[in-house]
């Protein structure tokens, strides 16, 4: 078992073991940290593959160092956020040659998507808050150590540059739904989401 | 190695998400087999492997005649 004051906090971890949770977690993939005050020595909590954060054995994962401190935010891009980037590039020919019928089943897949990313951007929205709130709180703090806020500066960035990587995309993809819906007849998609 | 034991009765059970609205529904299919998957939540008092009690919000997916899978713990509650 990891020890306490080796379990990450906050950053970035590598999962190492999946056991009984094959589907939430994919080995030698890297996770975000959620700080969590009420967890056990041996907890962890991050965010898994079904884009919310629960509470793990801290043994499952291992820290980021032997990657180098360089996984920046790109490279914990969503599932979600890669879908909206691959819909958009894959149906913005639609836009001059479909027809209605695919226009509006392209509307609704694509608004299902929104309302998926949306939830992560509220998410990832709530996480920069809360970063640059234990930044602050550490910085007013005198006793706080400066590689600990060091530490905290690098995820406040990093909080940062997801949401406003996540928050761009989800104006892309209300752009796009947006254009595909002017091309729609009056009344729109007939199915409802 | 499990993570923890469920020791009481699972309490304010709900469903917070069902069918298509599960984001994970065609790895869960993949995984456990075609049904009416719904998200649950609930609560109850857990044992962890160093023998503490903590009351915990678990989540988990079920579908009739499949049962509970990927039990896991959303936050304590104590």
């Amino acid at each position: 078992m990891e020890p306490a004051q080796q379990r990450r906090t906050s950053g970035f971890v590598v999962c190492v073991d999946n056991e009984g949770h094959e589907l939430d977690l994919e080995l030698r993939k890297v996770y975000e940290v959620i700080p969590d005050e009420s967890l056990e020595p041996e907890d962890i909590r991050v965010i898994d593959e079904s884009g919310e954060d629960y509470i793990y054995p801290a043994q499952y994962f291992s820290t980021t160092e032997a990657m180098g401190e360089s996984a920046d935010a790109k490279s914990v891009q969503s599932d979600i956020e890669r879908q909206a980037r691959g819909f958009i590039e894959e149906h913005k020919s639609l836009l001059n040659e479909g027809s209605t019928t695919v226009l509006g089943r392209v509307f609704v897949q694509g608004t299902n998507i929104f309302t998926s990313l949306n939830a992560e951007v509220i998410e990832a929205s709530n996480h920069a808050v809360s970063t640059r709130n234990a930044l602050a709180d550490a910085i007013r703090n005198p006793t706080t150590p400066a590689s600990r806020l060091q530490e905290l500066e690098v995820e406040e960035a990093r909080a940062s540059d997801i949401y406003a990587r996540r928050a761009a995309t989800s104006q892309e993809l209300s752009d796009f739904l947006e254009r595909v819906r002017e091309l729609l007849p009056e009344g729109g998609a007939s199915e409802d989401y | 190695m499990a993570q923890f034991t469920i020791i009481s009765e699972i309490t304010n059970r709900e469903v917070i998400a069902s069918g298509r609205g599960i984001r994970d529904l065609d790895r869960l299919r993949a995984a456990y087999g075609e049904g009416n998957w719904r998200k649950c939540k609930g609560e109850a008092t857990i044992e962890l492997p160093s023998g503490k009690l903590r009351r915990a919000e678990l989540h988990w997916y079920e579908a009739h005649g499949i049962g509970r899978r990927l039990m896991k713990r959303k936050k304590y509650l104590d």
